[in-house]
């Protein structure tokens, strides 16, 4: 409880900074916000890594190698890291560059679940 | 004098002992042909009069399959709804996202490993189970027959045996030709209707487990049908012919027509009694072939239908289907396990109340 009201201060207080530097120093401003979304991802990981030991615990619970779960949990990762940096790009007026590496992150997730298709076929293919 | 001698002669040659054949079925054979392990837990033919017995023993095995099971399929619907949380905490970072949802694929690669890995063991297990039915039912089916025609139930015990024989094969082959493969056909189509969110795939798989209920039970109706009215002809026909002739051996014969008569009652009472015996050892020893397949297999059908249910409450529609399908799966190689095992049950006991008397 006192982590999300520590982060919900930082992030009205780095939007009120933002606000009132950015006519004078744009590239200060963004700056300003890039570091603020940093400190509030550095927040989130010390509950992520929390979060990530439940799930080994589940997963050796299932009995079924990590291998299976490694692609979703990169997956996970490289749609948390798109969405933040696409909304950085888009806060700095650059819609290409936001909408690129959406693109790329797309490409990222569909190359790193191949592995999981290609399991999911081989299990196909055994019951036929 | 010469009238004495020859009194003494004919005493002595009847004094011959007359013993009905004992022998009018091969008891060894129909013993061999059932499995080593059923006539373990039921013993031969001989020690069926002891019943209590062979059911305690019957009973003990299934409580024996029970608690070995239990726990291995209690765990792997476990791991089933474990998959699916690890799935729902992963799709919260998921939501709203310009990256494609995997988390869904990803937990039906899961399933899919985690309950259709050993899919081919269960298989080859019912089918194993259908065999040796099949097998048993070979030598019991005509020895039911011929105690049957021995009792006086001619016409009614051919007729049954007839049609226990032609509804047993043809279960069989409908069960490793058709029913066995579309049951893999039906996992295989579930996963990837799960997997990929495919309604078409999905109505397919409905219609495949459809069919396979269908023939089940046409099969099962079938042969209850035939078997009911084919008895009501011809049993009504043995009863009837059975008591003209005695009638008309008593009326025949003069002074010695009642005594035969009753005589050939007494051995036709005999080959009854011997026809319950087989009968009753044929019931328990495919009860005791059905026994194993049948507490396994409804393990894991339960274990599975519960674990979809419990899917369901954590919000994955696409999980909780393919596990589901999985439950059904199990339950259609239950049904015809138990297809099998009942239609024995209905030949015997049909052959069994026989009405000859």
């Amino acid at each position: 409880m006192e982590l999300i009201v520590k982060a919900a201060a930082i992030a009205l207080i780095a939007c009120v900074c933002v606000l009132i530097i950015k006519n004078s120093n744009p590239g200060g401003a963004y700056l300003l916000a890039v570091c603020s979304s940093v400190i509030l991802m550095l927040g989130a990981a010390l509950l992520l890594s929390e979060i990530g030991d439940f799930i080994n615990a589940l997963i050796s619970r299932s009995g079924l190698s990590p291998a299976i779960f490694l692609p979703i949990i990169k997956c996970t990762s490289i749609g948390i890291i798109v969405s933040i940096v696409s909304g950085l790009c888009k806060d700095a007026g650059q819609s290409s560059a936001s909408f690129a590496i959406e693109y790329l992150g797309a490409a990222c997730a569909v190359y790193t679940a191949l592995p999981l298709i290609a399991t999911m076929l081989n299990t196909l293919e055994e019951l036929l | 004098m010469r009238t004495f001698v020859f009194s003494i002669l004919f005493a002595l040659m009847l004094s011959v002992p007359a013993l009905a054949d004992e022998d009018i079925i091969d008891k060894t054979a129909i013993e061999d042909s059932a499995p080593a392990e059923a006539i373990e837990t039921v013993g031969g033919i001989e020690s069926v009069t002891d019943t209590q017995s062979a059911l305690e023993r019957l009973w003990s095995k299934v409580t024996g399959e029970v608690s070995d099971n239990l726990s291995k399929v209690l765990g792997r619907a476990v791991s089933v709804v474990a998959v699916a949380v690890i799935c729902g905490l992963l799709k919260v970072f998921t939501a709203e996202n310009a990256v494609p949802d995997w988390c869904d694929l990803c937990g039906c690669a899961a399933i899919s490993i985690l309950c259709l890995a050993d899919i081919g063991s269960y298989i080859s297990m019912c089918r194993s189970a259908l065999e040796d039915v099949s097998a048993f039912s070979q030598s019991l089916l005509p020895a039911l027959c011929t105690l049957g025609a021995g009792s006086g139930a001619i016409s009614s015990a051919t007729v049954k045996y007839a049609a226990s024989a032609l509804f047993m094969d043809m279960l069989l082959s409908a069960a490793v030709k058709l029913i066995m493969p579309a049951v893999l056909a039906f996992l295989a189509l579930s996963v990837a209707a799960s997997a990929f969110d495919s309604k078409r795939l999905s109505r397919l798989c409905k219609l495949l487990k459809k069919v396979c209920v269908l023939l089940m039970t046409a099969l099962a109706i079938g042969f209850t049908a035939y078997l009911g009215i084919s008895s009501a002809i011809t049993t009504s026909a043995d009863a009837l012919a059975l008591r003209a002739a005695k009638t008309a051996i008593s009326t025949a014969l003069p002074v010695v027509g009642g005594i035969v008569s009753d005589a050939a009652s007494s051995v036709i009472g005999s080959a009854e009694l011997l026809k319950s015996t087989v009968g009753v050892f044929g019931m328990l020893i495919i009860a005791a072939i059905c026994a194993a397949p049948f507490v396994i297999l409804g393990l894991n059908y339960l274990a599975y239908k519960a674990a979809a249910a419990g899917v369901s409450t954590l919000g994955s529609d696409r999980l909780s289907a393919l596990t589901d399908s999985v439950g059904d799966a199990f339950g259609m190689l239950l049904g015809l396990v138990g297809c099998a095992g009942i239609m024995m049950f209905i030949s015997i006991f049909s052959a069994i109340k026989a009405v000859s008397l």
